[in-house]
């Protein structure tokens, strides 16, 4: 029997893990998706603007970061907890297979729905009748942006991973404790290495939420991409060790 | 099918096993019995590789439970006694774990609820404590691994439940698995342990099958406790005592009586039953 990586048994994990997928998370994610939209229709209301396609991105935005860092704790928060985690422990799949289809759902499978949800949304509130919605986001800056959106969704399944590796790292509040430390990381990191390899992300978002985007801006510098592939390499080894070497 | 060999065990600073050696072979139903902070249910981890080995080792069919390999998972389940509630109903969670154990039947996992009164549809969140173990216990049998791991199996649940449980856990034992049942109710499983394994502090006092046990002790239910007896309890109407068996009489182990003798005269109890456990 090949103990480490057996496709057979990877489909029966990426199976069973799509139900938990369905029963835990596709209906908060509508549920986040909604409810940010509704605060900024409520904010819009109260400041006299219309939140139209346009003034809809940075919610979208902020729905994807919500959706990106509590991914991780929903669907696999008891992985680690020595109580609840047993039976993911003792599930009868290699720990490459289990986290293989961790990252496939947090980084992959989440921002793709999120992202289609996103989208039907806003094309939803873009067709209703009401001069409010107007106008879709999707119309105005996908079709220009492809190579952004692929950034941005490199740059997300990064974001996952190190949620991920934060769920397999700490027992409790794991997303908090996660936050807490890429801020210490990042601040500490501002400090002493170079300021402009994290800065891409943030400048992109600005850039695409205030609506000043042109081509040139969508080029990463080779040294920083190579950084995010080493981080990023090192995150998945990370998970994976602690997933097999966890003990309960 | 388990071998423990030399294994050292510890939570930090704490030590649990010293050097112990102990081999568990099918067709068994293993009484695993100790008083508490002993190291039972860490035992029981180490077999399913939920824990690892400080030194030493433990393998089931020759492959180390620790990193937990398909292999050696798909022959294990273990029932731990503060066990997490699955979402959903028995069935389906059943259902779920179904494709990961080759040897499981839905079959034999809905006459099991049938006969334990188990609903295979009603949510497990909101059936009782002891429904809920009954549910687990059925799924865990009808998965048919090789090796069964009970925690605490009889806590929670009813008397007939109890008589239940020890009819289909001896009839679903055959030669080609083995439980190892963890417990502080012996009463309840009196009569479905065998061999019987008594854990001190860091070290293992006895292995033995009845057979070996009364060979061994005689115990006697009598109205006066015996002045020869290594240990001797009351109960109502009289004393059981404990006495070594010189004469080769014939007795039913006490299973209590036993823990307890073995607990006053660990040193007596480990030379009388001198073995290393395999």
């Amino acid at each position: 029997m090949n103990n480490v990586l057996n496709f057979n048994r990877l489909l029966k994990v990426i199976r069973l893990d799509a139900l938990n997928y369905t029963q835990r998370f596709l209906k908060t994610m509508i549920i986040i998706i909604i409810g940010v939209l509704f605060a900024g229709w409520l904010i819009g209301t109260k400041q006299k603007a219309n939140l139209t396609g346009e003034m809809r991105l940075p919610y979208f935005f902020i729905c994807f970061i919500i959706i990106t860092i509590i991914a991780p704790e929903t669907l696999y928060g008891d992985a680690n907890d020595p109580r609840k985690g047993i039976r993911f422990a003792t599930l009868p799949a290699s720990a490459l297979e289990k986290t293989i289809s961790m990252v496939f759902y947090c980084a992959i499978v989440t921002p793709i729905l999120a992202g289609i949800i996103c989208l039907i949304t806003d094309s939803i509130l873009g067709l209703l009748p009401f001069g409010a919605f107007k106008g879709s986001f999707s119309i105005s800056y996908i079709g220009e942006s492809t190579r952004l959106i692929t950034d941005l969704f490199l740059q997300e399944i990064f974001y996952s991973c190190i949620f991920i590796f934060g769920i397999v790292l700490f027992k409790k509040r794991q997303s908090i404790k996660t936050i807490a430390c890429l801020i210490a990381l990042i601040i500490l990191l501002i400090c002493i290495v170079t300021p402009t390899l994290f800065s891409q992300y943030g400048r992109k978002m600005m850039i695409m939420a205030t609506g000043t985007f042109s081509g040139s801006e969508g080029n990463i510098e080779p040294v920083s991409m190579v950084i995010h592939y080493i981080i990023l390499a090192l995150l998945l080894v990370g998970i994976y060790l602690r997933v097999k070497k966890q003990k309960y | 099918m388990i071998e423990i060999k030399d294994l050292n065990f510890s939570y930090k600073k704490h030590p649990v096993f010293r050097s112990i050696s102990i081999d568990f072979a099918p067709n068994n139903i293993y009484g695993l019995l100790g008083e508490n902070g002993v190291g039972k249910t860490t035992l029981l981890k180490l077999i399913c590789g939920l824990q690892s080995p400080k030194a030493g080792s433990c393998t089931v069919n020759g492959i180390a439970s620790f990193p937990r390999l398909p292999e050696t998972l798909s022959e294990i389940y273990f029932i731990s006694e503060d066990f997490a509630i699955p979402k959903g109903t028995p069935i389906s969670h059943f259902k779920r774990l179904l494709p990961f154990y080759p040897k499981a039947d839905l079959s034999l996992f809905k006459s099991l609820c049938e006969e334990f009164e188990v609903e295979n549809n009603r949510p497990l969140s909101k059936m009782s404590y002891g429904q809920q173990k009954k549910a687990l216990i059925a799924s865990a049998i009808a998965l048919r691994t090789r090796v069964l791991l009970l925690d605490e199996p009889t806590n929670g649940l009813d008397i007939p439940s109890k008589t239940l449980f020890r009819q289909i856990v001896s009839r679903s034992c055959n030669e080609d698995t083995l439980f190892i049942i963890s417990t502080h109710q012996v009463k309840d499983v009196e009569n479905l342990i065998d061999p019987i394994i008594i854990l001190s502090n860091d070290d293992v006092l006895l292995k033995a099958s009845h057979r070996e046990i009364s060979e061994k002790l005689y115990f006697q239910t009598a109205t006066e406790q015996n002045p020869e007896a290594l240990y001797s309890e009351p109960f109502p109407g009289g004393y059981v005592n404990v006495c070594l068996n010189h004469e080769g009489l014939e007795s039913q182990v006490n299973i209590e009586a036993l823990f307890n003798t073995t607990l006053h005269h660990k040193d007596t109890v480990k030379q009388l039953f001198h073995t290393s456990f395999q």
